[in-house]
C-alpha cells in the first residue's frame, strides 16, 4: 500500500516522457491514459481517510544524513481527498483541451502530465524541503502552459505568476530552513516541535509570517492576490481549471499543515501559553488580523468581480473572494473552520473549475469572453445553461451543493471561534449576499436577456452573418467554424457531469467527507503535546471511528 | 617526488604555476584576438593544475591529482566547445577580435 | 400515523422524483405531456399530507415530563423515561414540555424522524470560549434529562460552554403547523400544476417549468417539514432558486432577467439574516434542532431552550440572545415580502401565473410567517422583536394596499395585495396569535391562488393583456372566470362569510387585544382596519372595471406576450392574424388564420385564433379554479365557530412552547391566539363586514356607476396619484441609494486593485528591475576585458577579506 505513494509520483513522469515519444495524435490520449492511471490509483488510498490511518513511505536511504531531509512521503485524509481531488480534476482538464490547444500538442500535453507530479508530491510530502520543492516545482509546467499556450499578455502573464509565486516561497523556504535546521530534522513532526517549542513571541510572530507570506500569495489572500485574475484570464482552459482547482489549495494546505502548526501553535508548556497553544499575540493580534485579510479579500474580491469585463476575470475575482471564506476557516482555529476549510478546498476546486470549463466551452466556441458579446444563450445553449447555473448555486452556497457545505462551515467557524466570534462570522456572511450579487449578473448576462452571439472569425466559413439573424431558425443546426455544435457535444457534457454530480453528491452527504478529515485537522489544529495524551467522550459521530479520538503521527520507515 | 628531485621543492612549482597563472591572466585582459584570449585561459589553467600537482605530490594526498583529471578534462571540452564557438563567430564577421562582438551583451 | 411518518420522505421525494423525470426526460421525450410527472409526484404527496392531516387527528402522546423552569411538575411520574425510552424504539420522541391542559385535546401531536445524518461537523467536547479544550474527565455530561429536587431541569448547564459540534440531520418533523402547511401546499400545488397544463400548453419550454415546479414542491415540502433550521434553510433557498428560475421562465425578456436577479438578491439579503440567526442560535445553545435531535438523542432543542434561555446560555452570550429574532427576522422580511424588502415580489409577476399564484402568493411567500409560527418561542420571549414585527407588518399592510390603488396590472395589484395580506399575517403572529396568522395564511392561499389563477385565464384570453385600462366588461367573454374572480375578490374583500372574512377580522380582533400595549393595539387596530376598507376598494375596483361595464376588448397581442415565439418563422404570420382579430369576439376569428398554427413541435399555440376561438376557459384550467373557489368560500369554516384549525395547531409544540414564552406578557385570553379557546368576536365581524361593505361600495362607486368621477378624483390629486403609480419611488430610491453607490464602490475597488494593489508590487518589482539595469548599464558593456578586470578586482576583494 505504502509503494503506492511513489508510484503517484512516478505515474505523471513517465506519462509525460511518453507524450513526448508517441506520435503528435496519440499525446492528448497518453496523457488522458496517465490521468486515469492516477486515479485509478489514488483510490485505493482512501484507506488513509476512512481507516483512520497514515499511509507512510519514507526509506532511510532516500533521506540525506547530515540535512536530515529527503524524500518522506504521507497520506493521510486530507491529503488524500486533495489527491484525489488532483486527480479528479486531470482527466477533465486534458478532456478540456481537447478543443481548445491546436498547436505543438506534443509539449502541451507534457507539461500538463508532468505538472502533476508536483502537486500530488506537496500533498504527500512529510517533509519541509521536499514540500517546498514539490511546491516550487509546479511553477515550472504552469508557467510553460501559460507562457506557450496563453492568450494575449500571456509572456507578462506567466512571468508574473511565477515571480510572484516564487518570490513568496522564498519568505517559506527561510522558515522551513530555519525551523528544519535548528529542530535538526525537515520531518514535519519535528518542525512541528521545533516551532511549537518557540517562547520568544517576536520570533514565532517572525516565524509564522515568513510560513504564511508564501502559502498566501498562492492561496491567494487579499493584499497578494493580482497575479490571479491575470494569470488565470491568459492560461488555456485546462491551466485555469488546474490552477483554480488545484494550485490554489496547496496555499490553503500549507497554511494548514505548515502555517498553523508550526507558525500559528505553541507548546503549551511554554509560559504564557495555554491549553488551547497560542501565545497572546497570537490570539490578540496575528489571528484577527489574518481573519481580517480574509474578510476583506471576500467583499472586495466579489465587489471587484462584479464590475468585470471579463467572464474568465469574474471567475478568477470570484476565487479570491472564495479562498477568503476558507482560510477564515481556516484560521478560526477550531475544528468546525478547519474541516470547514478543508472542504471548502475541494469544493472550491470541483465547481470553479468546473466554472472555468464552461467558459473554456464559449471561448473555444467563439474566441471572445467579454460580457458585452454576449445574452441569452439559454435560447441556443441550454445545456450549457443547465450546467451553468447549476454551478453558479454551487459557487453562491445554494444549499443542497457542495459550496453551502464549505460556505456555511467556514463562516460558523469563524462565528463561534473563540479567537474571531460572531462579529467576523456576520462579515463574511455578507460575502454570500454579494457572491449572488456577482454571480447572477454573470449568468443574467450571458444566459437571460435577448438572444446575442459574437461573429465567429476563425477558418473563413460563417455559419451566419450576424446576430439578428441568429433568432431565425437557421442558428440552431449548423456547426460552429470550429466544428463544434452550438450547444456542448458529448464530451463537453461528459466533463461536466462528473463535476455536477460531485457538486449535488457533496451537498447532501457531505458527512463522510468531513467525518474522514476530522482527526487529521484536529492533528494539525492543536499543540501537539495535549492531542497526543487526549481521549475524549463524544457524541454524534456516525462512524466507528469517533471524532474527537487522535491518528498516530509516526512516520516510521514502513518498508 | 622530492626524494628524487631534492632540489626541486614545493615552491618551485608553486612558483611555475603561479607564474604561468600570471601571464595567462595577463594575456587575456591585454589581447584581443579571441583564441589568443582562449590560449590564455588554458595557459591559467594549467598554471593551477601544476599547484595543484604540486600540492598533491607533497602531501600525499590524491585528490589533487583527481582535480587535475578533472580539470584537463574540462579544458579539453571546453576546447572543442570554445574553438567552435569561435569558427562560428568567425564565419559571421570575418573578425576574431573581442571587441567585434559587443553587442552579444545584451 | 407512525407509518405515515416513516414514509414522510416520500413527500418531498416524489415531487423531485416528477422534477427529475420533467427535468431529463421532457425536452426530448415527454415534451407536451411533461405535466404527467409532477402531477403523479405532487398529486401523491398531496394525498400523503391530507393522510398526515387526517391521521394526526385521532393520534398523539400525552405529555407528562416537566417544562424546566416553571415551577413543579403538573403531574410527575416515574413513568417517563420509560415512555421516552419507549417511544424512542418506536423511531419517534415525545417532544416534552408543559402539560397544557388548556391544550385541545391535551395531546401533543408531534413526531420526529432522522432520515440521516446530513451535515455533521466539529467537536462536541471543544471549547468555543477559548482555554483549554475539554480534556478526558473533564465533566462533559450528556445525559441533562434528570430533574434535581426542585423539579427543574438541570441538564445542558455543563455543555454550554462547548458547543463544538455542529449537527444537523435530514429529517423531518411532523406536527399539526406541518400537516397544515403540507396541505396547503401540496394540495394547492397539485390544482395549479393542473391549471399550468392547460395554461402553459404550447409553451416552449414546457418540461422545464414543470421540472421547475416540482423542484419547487420538493424544497418547500423541505421547508415546512424540516425539523432542524438548516433544513428550514435548505428549502428557504431551494424555493428562492426555483422562484429565480420561474420568474426568469421567459429569459429572453430583460424585465424577467432582472426581476428574478432581483428577487433572488433580495432575497439573499434576507437570507443574511436568517444565517446570522441560525449561528446566533448554534453558538448560543449549541444546537440548530428545533426539538432535539430526533431519536436517540438526548439533546433538547433551542425552541424548548428558548422558554427559559437564560438557563441555557453561557451568561456572556446573553447579550446576543435578543439579536435572535432580529436576525431572523430579516430572513422572513425577505422571504415574506415585508417592507423594506418586498420590492421583489411585484417584479416577481414577470414569471408565469401560475408560478405567481403558488409561489408569489399561495405558498413561499408565507414561508416567514411558517418561520415565525414555528420558532414562536423564539420571538415571543422578547416584545421590542415582536412590536418590530407588529409595526413592520401593519405598516407593510397599509402602504402595499395604498400602492395597489393605483395599479393598473391585475397581477400587480395582486402582488400589492398579497405584500398587503402578508402583513396582516405578520401582525397576527406579532401580537401572538400564530393561529390566527396560520388561519388567514391558508385561507389567503385558497383565495389569492385563485385571484391570480383567474387573471391568468384574463390574461390567456387577452393574449396577455393585464392593463385594466384597455379591457372592461368581460361578463360576457369570460362568464366562468367572471364568477371565479368574484368569489376570490370577494374573499380578498372580507366580504362577510367567505373565507378572508373570518380570517383577516380574526387578526384584527387580536391585533387590538395584544398585551403589548394597548397603544400599539389601537394603533394596529385603526391601520388594518383602514387598510381592510383599502383592500375591498381595490378589489373591487380591479372586479367592476374589468368584469363589469362595457365591453371592451384590448387590440391585438400584447408586446411582450409570449416572447419565446419570435424564433419561428410560422408565428409572424400567428400574430399578424391574432391581431387583426378582435380576440374573443367569436364570429369574426379564425377567419384568416393560416394554417401553421402549430409550431415546430407540432403543439397548438395558445393564443392562435382556432384555439381562441374554441374556448377561452378550457376545463383543465377552470375545474382547478372551482375546487379553489369552494375553498375560498369555505375555508373559513375550519376556524369558524368552533375554532377547530386553531385548536389543532395549538397542539404543535411550536405553539404551546410559544404560549409559554408568551405567558410572561400576561393578558387576558392569551390562550385564544394559540387555540386554548377563546370565543368568536362577533362585534368584530359586524364591524368587519362595514368595512367591506364601504369599500365595495365605493369601488362600485366610482369604478362601476360612475367611472368618469374616478377619473376626475384622481385628477384632482394628481401628485398623489402620480406618487402611488410611481409605487412611492422605491425602487428607484433603493437604485439611488443602494445598488449605484455599491457599483460605484465596486467601480472604485477594480481600480484600487488595478493601481495601488497591483501598482504597489509594481513597485516594489521595479527596485530589482531598476538596480540591476544601473548595473549593468555601468559594467556590462560587452568587453570581455572589462568582465576579466571586474573578476580580478572581486576575487582580490574576497581574497582580502579573508586574510585581514
Amino acid at each position: 500500500m505504502s509503494l503506492l505513494l511513489p508510484t503517484l509520483l512516478l505515474v505523471p513522469v513517465i506519462g509525460a516522457a511518453a507524450c513526448l515519444l508517441v506520435p503528435v495524435r496519440l499525446a492528448r490520449w497518453v496523457a488522458l491514459a496517465t490521468a486515469a492511471v492516477e486515479l485509478i490509483l489514488a483510490l485505493p488510498l482512501a484507506g488513509a481517510a476512512f481507516g483512520g490511518g497514515v499511509v507512510a513511505w519514507a526509506p532511510a536511504g532516500w533521506i540525506v544524513e547530515g540535512l536530515n531531509a529527503g524524500v518522506r512521503l504521507g497520506c493521510d485524509g486530507v491529503s488524500w481527498w486533495l489527491i484525489l481531488l488532483t486527480a479528479f480534476l486531470q482527466p477533465l482538464a486534458v478532456l478540456g483541451s481537447f478543443a481548445g490547444i491546436k498547436q505543438r500538442e506534443k509539449s502541451y500535453y507534457f507539461w500538463l502530465t508532468a505538472l502533476v507530479t508536483p502537486m500530488v508530491g506537496t500533498f504527500l510530502a512529510r517533509d519541509g524541503l521536499l514540500f517546498y520543492v514539490f511546491f516550487e516545482l509546479t511553477l515550472v509546467p504552469m508557467f510553460f502552459l501559460i507562457g506557450i499556450w496563453g492568450g494575449e499578455e500571456r509572456r507578462f502573464a506567466a512571468r508574473k505568476f511565477f515571480l510572484f509565486t516564487f518570490v513568496g516561497g522564498v519568505f517559506t523556504l527561510a522558515a522551513v530552513l530555519y525551523l528544519g535546521v535548528a529542530g535538526g530534522s525537515f520531518a514535519f513532526e519535528a518542525m512541528t516541535l521545533q516551532g511549537q517549542s518557540i517562547a520568544n513571541p517576536t520570533l514565532k510572530v517572525l516565524l509564522f509570517v515568513a510560513l504564511f507570506t508564501g502559502l498566501a500569495v498562492k492561496t491567494p489572500l487579499f493584499p497578494v492576490h493580482t497575479w490571479l485574475p491575470l494569470a488565470h484570464t491568459v492560461a488555456p482552459t485546462a491551466g485555469s481549471v488546474i490552477l483554480a482547482g488545484v494550485l490554489l489549495k496547496l496555499g490553503t494546505y500549507g497554511i494548514l499543515v505548515l502555517a498553523i502548526p508550526m507558525g500559528l501553535l505553541s507548546d503549551v508548556a511554554l509560559p504564557g501559553v495555554e491549553g488551547d497553544g497560542l501565545l497572546p499575540v497570537m490570539r490578540d493580534t496575528v489571528i484577527p488580523a489574518v481573519a481580517l485579510l480574509c474578510i476583506i479579500g471576500i467583499i472586495y474580491g466579489a465587489l471587484v468581480a462584479w464590475v468585470q469585463q471579463d467572464v474568465k476575470k469574474l471567475v478568477a475575482y470570484s476565487s479570491v473572494s472564495h479562498l477568503g471564506f476558507c482560510v477564515l476557516g481556516l484560521i478560526a482555529l477550531n475544528t468546525i473552520g478547519l474541516q470547514g476549510g478543508v472542504f471548502y478546498m475541494i469544493s472550491h476546486g470541483i465547481s470553479t473549475g468546473a466554472l472555468f470549463l464552461l467558459v473554456g466551452m464559449i471561448y473555444d466556441r467563439y474566441h471572445t469572453r467579454m460580457f458585452k458579446d454576449y445574452g441569452g444563450l439559454g435560447k441556443v445553449m441550454p445545456i450549457f445553461s443547465f450546467f451553468m447555473v447549476l454551478f453558479t448555486m454551487s459557487s453562491i452556497g445554494l444549499p443542497g451543493t457542495n459550496g453551502f457545505v464549505s460556505e456555511f462551515l467556514t463562516i460558523l467557524g469563524g462565528f463561534t471561534s473563540p479567537y474571531l466570534g460572531p462579529w467576523y462570522g456576520a462579515f463574511a456572511a455578507i460575502g454570500v449576499i454579494l457572491g449572488a450579487v456577482y454571480m447572477l449578473y454573470m449568468v443574467a448576462r450571458l444566459i437571460f436577456g435577448p438572444l446575442k452571439l459574437p461573429e465567429v472569425h476563425a477558418s473563413g466559413t460563417h455559419a451566419f452573418d450576424e446576430p439578428s439573424e441568429a433568432h431565425g431558425a437557421s442558428g440552431h443546426t449548423h456547426a460552429l467554424p470550429d466544428g463544434l455544435p452550438r450547444d456542448l457535444n458529448a464530451r463537453e457534457i461528459g466533463l461536466l457531469t462528473p463535476l455536477a454530480i460531485v457538486v449535488i453528491v457533496l451537498g447532501i452527504v457531505p458527512t463522510p467527507l468531513l467525518d474522514s478529515i476530522l482527526p487529521d485537522v484536529q492533528r494539525y489544529g492543536r499543540p501537539i503535546v495535549p492531542q497526543l495524551i487526549e481521549e475524549q467522550p463524544s457524541e454524534g459521530s456516525s462512524g466507528g471511528r469517533r471524532p474527537g479520538s487522535p491518528r498516530s503521527i509516526g512516520l516510521q520507515p514502513s518498508n | 617526488m622530492h626524494e628524487f628531485f631534492p632540489l626541486v621543492h614545493l615552491q618551485h612549482y608553486l612558483a611555475v604555476g603561479a607564474i604561468m597563472f600570471v601571464i595567462g591572466m595577463i594575456g587575456f585582459m591585454t589581447r584581443r584576438n579571441l583564441i589568443v584570449m582562449f590560449l590564455c585561459t588554458e595557459l591559467m589553467f594549467q598554471g593551477v593544475a601544476i599547484s595543484l600537482m604540486a600540492f598533491s605530490a607533497f602531501h600525499n594526498n590524491f585528490a589533487g591529482q583527481a582535480f587535475v583529471i578533472f580539470i584537463l578534462v574540462i579544458a579539453a571540452s571546453e576546447a572543442t566547445l570554445a574553438l567552435g564557438i569561435v569558427v562560428l563567430l568567425f564565419r559571421q564577421k570575418a573578425t576574431v577580435d573581442s571587441e567585434a562582438w559587443r553587442e552579444l551583451t545584451e | 400515523m407512525q407509518f405515515l411518518v416513516n414514509i414522510s420522505w416520500l413527500i418531498p421525494l416524489l415531487p423531485l422524483l416528477g422534477a427529475a423525470i420533467a427535468g431529463f426526460a421532457g425536452a426530448r421525450w415527454l415534451r407536451g405531456q411533461s405535466h404527467w410527472p409532477i402531477w403523479a409526484g405532487v398529486g401523491a404527496s398531496a394525498v400523503l399530507s391530507l393522510m398526515i392531516l387526517f391521521g394526526m387527528l385521532g393520534s398523539g402522546e400525552y405529555r407528562t415530563i416537566p417544562q424546566p423552569g416553571h415551577g413543579p411538575a403538573v403531574q410527575q411520574g416515574q413513568e417517563v423515561p420509560d415512555r421516552a425510552v419507549e417511544a424512542q424504539s418506536q423511531g419517534l420522541v415525545p417532544p416534552e414540555g408543559h402539560y397544557n391542559p388548556d391544550a385541545p385535546d391535551g395531546k401533543v401531536k408531534a413526531w420526529s424522524v432522522r432520515w440521516y445524518t446530513w451535515l455533521a461537523a466539529g467537536n462536541l467536547g471543544e471549547s468555543t470560549r477559548g482555554g483549554p479544550h475539554v480534556r478526558p474527565g473533564d465533566p462533559v455530561t450528556f445525559d441533562r434529562r434528570a430533574p434535581d429536587e426542585m423539579g427543574n431541569a438541570t441538564r445542558a448547564t455543563e455543555t454550554r460552554y462547548a458547543s463544538g459540534r455542529f449537527d444537523a440531520g435530514a429529517g423531518a418533523f411532523i406536527d399539526p403547523l406541518t400537516a397544515v402547511m403540507l396541505c396547503v401546499v401540496c394540495g394547492i400545488g397539485f390544482l395549479i400544476t393542473v391549471f399550468a397544463a392547460g395554461y402553459m400548453k404550447g409553451e416552449r419550454g414546457y418540461w422545464r417549468f414543470f421540472a421547475y415546479l416540482g423542484l419547487f414542491i420538493f424544497a418547500m415540502t423541505i421547508l415546512v417539514m424540516g425539523d432542524n433550521l438548516i433544513m428550514l434553510y435548505l428549502g428557504w433557498e431551494g424555493v428562492g432558486l426555483c422562484s429565480y428560475l420561474l420568474i426568469g421562465y421567459y429569459y429572453e425578456k430583460p424585465a424577467a432577467r432582472e426581476a428574478a436577479k432581483k428577487a433572488f438578491i433580495v432575497n439573499r439579503i434576507g437570507d443574511f439574516g436568517f444565517a446570522v440567526g441560525i449561528m446566533l442560535i448554534f453558538y448560543c445553545f449549541g444546537t440548530v434542532s428545533y426539538f432535539g435531535d430526533g431519536p436517540g438523542s438526548a439533546m433538547p432543542g433551542f425552541v424548548e431552550m428558548f422558554t427559559s434561555w437564560r438557563q441555557y446560555v453561557d451568561p456572556d452570550r446573553w447579550h446576543l440572545v435578543p439579536v435572535i429574532p432580529f436576525a431572523l427576522m430579516l430572513g422572513a422580511f425577505g422571504k415574506s415580502a415585508q417592507f423594506p424588502l418586498y420590492v421583489w415580489l411585484p417584479d416577481a409577476m414577470e414569471g408565469p401565473t401560475p408560478v405567481s399564484a403558488l409561489i408569489h402568493a399561495a405558498t413561499m411567500v408565507t414561508a416567514g410567517v411558517y418561520m415565525i409560527a414555528r420558532l414562536a418561542s423564539v420571538f415571543f420571549q422578547f416584545p421590542e422583536a415582536l412590536v418590530t414585527i407588529a409595526l413592520v407588518g401593519a405598516f407593510t399592510a397599509a402602504f402595499a394596499a395604498t400602492i395597489a390603488l393605483r395599479q393598473f396590472d391585475l397581477k400587480k395589484i395582486f402582488a400589492y395585495s398579497t405584500v398587503s395580506q402578508l402583513g396582516f399575517m405578520f401582525v397576527g403572529v406579532a401580537v401572538l396569535a400564530p393561529a390566527a396568522a396560520v388561519f388567514h395564511l391558508v385561507t389567503h392561499a385558497f383565495f389569492k391562488a385563485l385571484l391570480f389563477l383567474s387573471s391568468g385565464v384574463v390574461m390567456h384570453a387577452m393574449l396577455g393583456h393585464l392593463d385594466m385600462r384597455k379591457m372592461s366588461g368581460l361578463k360576457h367573454v369570460l362568464p366562468k372566470t367572471r364568477i371565479l374572480m368574484l368569489i376570490g375578490c370577494a374573499a380578498l374583500a372580507g366580504f362577510p362569510l367567505t373565507s378572508g372574512f373570518f380570517s383577516k377580522d380574526e387578526i384584527i380582533h387580536f391585533a387590538q387585544l395584544t398585551p403589548l400595549g394597548s397603544g400599539l393595539g389601537w394603533l394596529l387596530y385603526l391601520t388594518l382596519i383602514g387598510t381592510a376598507f383599502l383592500t375591498a376598494y381595490y378589489t373591487f375596483r380591479l372586479y367592476f372595471r374589468v368584469f363589469e361595464g362595457p365591453q371592451l376588448l384590448p387590440d391585438g397581442p400584447a408586446p411582450d406576450h409570449h416572447p419565446t415565439d419570435d424564433h419561428d418563422d410560422a408565428h409572424a404570420h400567428g400574430h399578424a392574424s391574432a391581431a387583426a382579430v378582435q380576440v374573443g369576439d367569436t364570429a369574426e376569428s379564425g377567419v384568416d388564420a393560416p394554417a401553421t398554427h402549430t409550431d415546430e413541435h407540432g403543439r397548438a399555440r395558445p393564443h392562435d385564433p382556432h384555439h381562441d376561438q374554441h374556448d377561452h376557459e378550457p376545463l383543465i384550467m377552470i375545474l382547478p379554479l372551482m375546487v379553489l373557489a369552494v375553498g375560498a368560500l369555505l375555508a373559513g369554516y375550519l376556524n369558524v365557530p368552533a375554532h377547530w384549525l386553531a385548536k389543532f395547531l395549538g397542539n404543535s409544540p411550536s405553539f404551546e412552547y410559544g404560549y409559554h414564552a408568551a405567558t410572561r406578557f400576561g393578558g387576558h385570553d392569551l390562550g385564544a391566539g394559540f387555540g386554548y379557546g377563546g370565543s368568536i368576536a362577533w362585534g368584530g365581524l359586524v364591524i368587519g363586514a362595514l368595512v367591506a361593505f364601504a369599500g365595495i361600495a365605493l369601488a362600485w362607486y366610482l369604478h362601476l356607476a360612475n367611472r368618469t368621477q374616478a377619473d376626475a378624483l384622481a385628477h384632482r390629486f394628481r401628485p398623489a396619484a402620480i406618487l402611488l403609480e410611481a409605487k412611492y419611488y422605491v425602487d428607484e430610491l433603493y437604485d439611488a441609494m443602494i445598488v449605484r453607490p455599491l457599483r460605484g464602490l465596486a467601480t472604485v475597488f477594480y481600480f484600487i486593485d488595478w493601481l495601488i494593489v497591483d501598482g504597489m508590487i509594481g513597485v516594489l518589482s521595479y527596485i530589482p528591475w531598476s538596480s540591476g539595469l544601473t548595473l549593468r548599464v555601468l559594467t556590462q558593456r560587452g568587453n570581455l576585458q572589462g568582465y576579466a578586470v571586474l573578476m580580478l578586482f572581486g576575487v582580490a576583494l574576497i581574497l582580502l577579506l579573508l586574510f585581514l
